[in-house]
């Protein structure tokens, strides 16, 4: 698994990731495009495709109080840490600060804490051809955090790459630094950071550096949209000794991309 | 008071130049915060902000770490995250820990520690002028939290115009961010997938009961699609921004964007239109 992902926003990451599958593509290879940016998964969008099938619904587990069996000892209450447990008439669960643990059920002498399902979001799959599969994660909107969505999506695309003879799965991710970005990165056998040429670019990029090397992964850079305007990165990329590419800005590419016709670089 | 969040959702798509063009105008007449929700952020670039007045560290996450020596493996089972190891001896992976506390209820082997996870910097731009930024070290979680604790920061310092720059996406700190904020103003350029993750954001403010602008940025970059954003925003749609390449040279540059004159008259008109009252 590769994982195309860069911190800043609006840098290119999911143009770089669809030039990655046309690599694959020209290659003969078969390729799945993981699209993981679940607030909004737009890949589809930038080739002008649809989402596809909906192959999955993805639930996460809170814990509930049966009030039926509740014999108000609120052992529960004094077990969480995370103040997700109010003591009204009866304990009550506060899912914002609730981390799932499940840690009260455990406690419960009296079997009163159930399990209560609620779905975060939803797997797509577009078999765009024999060689290149399309899927998509997308959160609830609302939904903070997509731990368990991000970890079933990958677990699909892997079972389809053994299933059907894949030979790599291409993960674009959210922008940020934040969880759902480690979650979709974590395990991949490389990242392709993506940063722009300007200052902006420059900054999330070094930030983006630390975090790979804190998880240990190997890298590489492409600098998208380059024009030669800041010369730091060049500098820093090559005083780190980190390989890095780079994508001659093109107002093609921007025509192409708002438009949804990127898909026509493959023709 | 007013406060308000940009959002986009996408990223790349101008937030930044909004909340810093705004502010700008706001601090004319009135006591301004800006405050950047994104630890990535670019608001300080607009700026030309350098360093700090103030830097204060946040322990807003929570982890489990090995206070006493232990070979036992059943320990791995306890935590519901997969966040304990075995490696010659019991270990916690700080990257899954979620600070749950489970492993220390049972086991006194673990304890859970506050950790710092990362920094409020302020800076005093002028007298009417603050700005707030976040930091999050590499690895680390809860920027919500982090988000949350910047604006509480910023609650306790006077001023009666509250800017927030949220970040791309739609996850924790955009909700934060708009969980403060009496509006929000919605930047899109015209490109399809900034329109896909605007009526996703959309979406998320319908459903927090928000009223919203919107303003296109950009607008010059594909004329077709901006007329598929009006039709879809109508009378929401309070500015446009042409598209000028020479913005990312003067931000990178660390020179003022306002004095690009026709930017500024643009940016001027958006800001003459929100004073006119909530959406």
């Amino acid at each position: 698994m590769i994982a195309v992902s860069g911190g800043k926003g609006g840098v290119g990451k999911s143009t770089v990731a669809v030039m990655k599958v046309k690599d694959f593509l020209e290659r003969n290879k078969k390729v799945i495009l993981l699209d993981l940016d679940i607030f909004a998964p737009n890949d589809h969008v930038i080739i002008g495709k649809s989402l596809g099938e909906k192959i999955k619904d993805v639930f996460i587990e809170y814990p509930k109080i049966n009030e039926k069996k509740c014999k108000k000892c609120f052992l529960c209450l004094k077990a969480c840490k995370n103040n997700a447990i109010l003591k009204l008439n009866y304990p009550k669960i506060i899912k914002e600060n609730c981390k799932r643990c499940f840690l009260c059920k455990e406690v419960c002498p009296y079997n009163a804490i159930e399990i209560e399902k609620e779905k975060i979001g939803e797997i797509y799959l577009n078999k765009v051809s024999d060689n290149f599969y399309l899927i998509s994660g997308r959160i609830k909107v609302g939904i903070e955090e997509g731990r368990e969505l991000i970890k079933e999506a990958i677990e699909i695309a892997k079972r389809i790459r053994e299933k059907e003879k894949f030979d790599e799965i291409i993960i674009d991710t959210t922008a940020g630094l934040n969880c759902n970005v480690i979650n979709a990165i974590r395990e991949v056998n490389k990242v392709i950071i993506v940063s722009e040429d300007s200052l902006l670019g420059y900054n999330s990029l070094k930030e983006f550096i630390k975090l790979a090397k804190k998880l240990n992964l190997k890298f590489e850079v492409v600098i998208n949209k380059y024009e030669g305007r800041v010369k730091r990165i060049v500098n820093y990329l090559k005083r780190n000794k980190i390989k890095f590419k780079f994508i001659d800005y093109s107002k093609k590419i921007e025509e192409l991309y708002s438009g949804g016709n990127l898909w026509y670089l493959f023709q | 008071m007013v406060s308000f969040s940009i959002v986009s959702g996408k990223g790349g798509v101008g937030k930044s130049l909004v909340a810093y063009s705004l502010s700008y105008f706001f601090s004319k007449k009135r006591k301004v915060i800006s405050l950047d929700a994104d630890p990535l952020g670019s608001l300080r670039y607009y700026f030309n902000i350098y360093s700090f007045n103030k830097v204060i560290k946040t322990y807003s996450s929570e982890k489990a770490f090995v206070i006493r020596k232990s070979k036992d493996k059943s320990l791995i089972n306890l935590c519901p995250f997969n966040a304990i190891y075995f490696d010659k001896e019991i270990k916690v992976n700080r990257l899954l820990c979620e600070g749950c506390h489970k492993c220390e209820y049972y086991s006194n082997v673990f304890k859970v520690k506050k950790v710092k996870n990362g920094e409020i910097r302020v800076k005093k731009l002028n007298k009417n002028l603050m700005y707030i930024g976040i930091y999050l070290y590499p690895g680390e979680h809860s920027s919500g939290k982090l988000v949350s604790e910047a604006i509480t920061f910023a609650r306790n310092i006077y001023y009666d115009c509250f800017i927030i720059d949220a970040p791309a996406t739609i996850g924790c700190e955009t909700i934060a961010s708009l969980q403060e904020s009496d509006f929000a103003i919605l930047v899109l350029e015209p490109s399809l997938p900034s329109l896909y993750y605007a009526k996703r954001v959309k979406e998320l403010i319908d459903k927090m009961n928000m009223k919203y602008f919107v303003v296109i940025n950009k607008s010059t970059l594909n004329e077709k699609i901006k007329e598929k954003i009006k039709k879809e925003f109508k009378r929401k749609v309070i500015g446009e921004i042409s598209y000028r390449k020479e913005i990312i040279d003067f931000v990178s540059k660390g020179e003022d964007v306002l004095k690009i004159g026709s930017l500024k008259e643009e940016l001027k008109a958006v800001y003459e239109r929100i004073q006119l009252g909530s959406p």
